[in-house]
């Protein structure tokens, strides 16, 4: 989009680009802490879209999907291979693709997958932490993740390794088009044998088990069984919502402690902070970039919206705000009412916000317990890149032995 | 003093329990199962704390008059 559409006050557009802007993706949160500035404008990037920038009003874009649809929930429209139930879904629609998951991520569900998650994520820090260096992204980030989810879908574990190098393929591969697309298809047809297998079993032959599709063979929507194709694409959406995402959760939050070795030093001594901590350095570094598509032209954030308009609503606009949270851009580990929109708001508030948040516990808590202390390691750069998910590609990091 | 949940608001973070688990309730997916309860003494705090720390704006402390 070169000119704004006519219905944009000419004033309220910004050169603006979260997705590949070299020095947004940088430092992508002072990069948002810059656009601040006036409560709405317009970036004339990827199609032209709106920009909300205070966290009233993504709070009420995410609460309003009467007026702001998640039919075409990224910018630019994404083209997945498999339909995204329910991320793209309205109410009522999205609640009834929405509660036969609800089960397998609730607090206490969650909570039960704890010792696993702890061994899983122990025995990869046991693996690095004699060598004083590591990639970080390469030793914990991505394959503790991986590994979660192949365990939720009762996989053996050997398993994640080929998950995690088609996932990183087919997510970060840009500049290898054809890759990304094998990537994808490989991973689809994995998944596809995958419920093939479960569905001759059965839902009778799931009985107590907990695993993913297990639980979804059991569910009824509308009454009746969920057939092959909706499976695979609920196993498909988890597989794309779920890994990249806590990567780079992982990746900011090890990079922030990285640098701050003070930080470290609180939650080595305060071993009883780490689950205050997570939810500040989530609030800090909200990593999604989810969008809405304007139902009806309509007068919101003081601007004229004509249907039709995409909004992005940046989690990471909407939690560090001035007007929001009291010194918003400094890390507060023991912050008080720490309402962050890490997770959004409103019916699509993420469903696997209550695991993710105790990935990123364990992940604090089994390498502080054995590397106490590390820094960024010299001379090395870190690589990030920019988007629907924020993330980094590399994150050398080295301690004393 | 009495916490009031609007349960058409909660979408399940569970911020909340987090903070007071003995007060606020979840039903057996991790949404509130509370609309509005008299705070047990000694839970004044940690009522506060977890109305506070709700991301949807769902949940209102209503002090007791004073006499």
């Amino acid at each position: 989009m070169s000119t704004a559409p006519v219905h944009v006050d000419p004033t309220l557009v910004r050169a603006f680009d979260y997705h590949t802007d070299p020095e947004f993706v940088a430092d992508p949160f002072a990069g948002f802490d810059a656009a601040r500035g006036d409560r709405v404008f317009f970036s004339l990037a990827h199609g032209g879209y709106w920009v909300l920038t205070r966290a009233d009003d993504i709070r009420a874009a995410f609460q309003h999907p009467e007026l702001f649809s998640s039919h075409d929930f990224s910018i630019p429209t994404n083209v997945f291979p498999r339909t995204m139930r329910p991320l793209a879904l309205d109410p009522p629609e999205h609640g009834k693709y929405r509660q036969p998951l609800a089960p397998l991520f609730s607090p206490p569900s969650v909570a039960r997958r704890e010792p696993e998650l702890r061994e899983i994520c122990g025995g990869l820090v046991d693996a690095f932490a004699a060598d004083g260096r590591c990639e970080l992204l390469e030793a914990l980030a991505r394959p503790f993740p991986t590994t979660v989810f192949v365990a939720m879908l009762g996989l053996p574990l050997s398993e994640a390794r080929t998950f995690e190098q088609s996932n990183h393929v087919m997510l970060h591969a840009y500049d290898d088009p054809p890759a990304r697309k094998a990537a994808g298809a490989q991973i689809l047809a994995y998944l596809d044998d995958l419920v093939t297998r479960r569905e001759a079993l059965g839902a009778d032959g799931t009985d107590g088990t907990d695993d993913i599709l297990s639980v979804l063979l059991r569910a009824r929507v509308d009454g009746r069984r969920l057939d092959h194709d909706e499976l695979l694409d609920y196993a498909f959406m988890l597989f794309i919502a779920g890994l990249d995402t806590v990567t780079a959760m992982l990746s900011f939050t090890f990079q922030c402690l990285a640098e701050r070795p003070d930080l470290q030093r609180r939650l080595v001594e305060e071993p009883g902070l780490v689950p205050q901590a997570v939810e500040e350095l989530l609030r800090s570094h909200a990593i999604v970039n989810t969008a809405r598509v304007v139902t009806e032209d309509v007068t919101f954030a003081g601007v004229e919206m004509v249907a039709g308009d995409k909004v992005l609503l940046a989690t990471a606009l909407a939690s560090r705000d001035e007007e929001e949270f009291l010194a918003a851009t400094d890390i507060v580990l023991d912050r008080d009412a720490n309402r962050h929109l890490a997770f959004g708001a409103g019916p699509h508030r993420c469903i696997g916000s209550h695991l993710a948040r105790l990935e990123v516990r364990i992940a604090i808590e089994e390498l502080l317990r054995r590397i106490p202390s590390f820094r960024l390691a010299p001379g090395e750069s870190i690589v990030a890149h920019g988007g629907g998910v924020l993330g980094i590609d590399r994150l050398p990091i080295e301690w004393d032995v | 003093m009495r916490v009031q949940v609007d349960r058409s608001r909660c979408q399940g973070h569970a911020r909340c329990w987090a903070e007071a688990p003995d007060l606020y309730l979840l039903d057996d997916v991790g949404y509130s199962a509370v609309d509005d309860v008299e705070v047990p003494p000694g839970l004044e705090d940690a009522a506060r704390r977890g109305a506070a720390a709700c991301p949807e704006r769902a949940i209102a402390i209503v002090e007791a008059a004073v006499p």
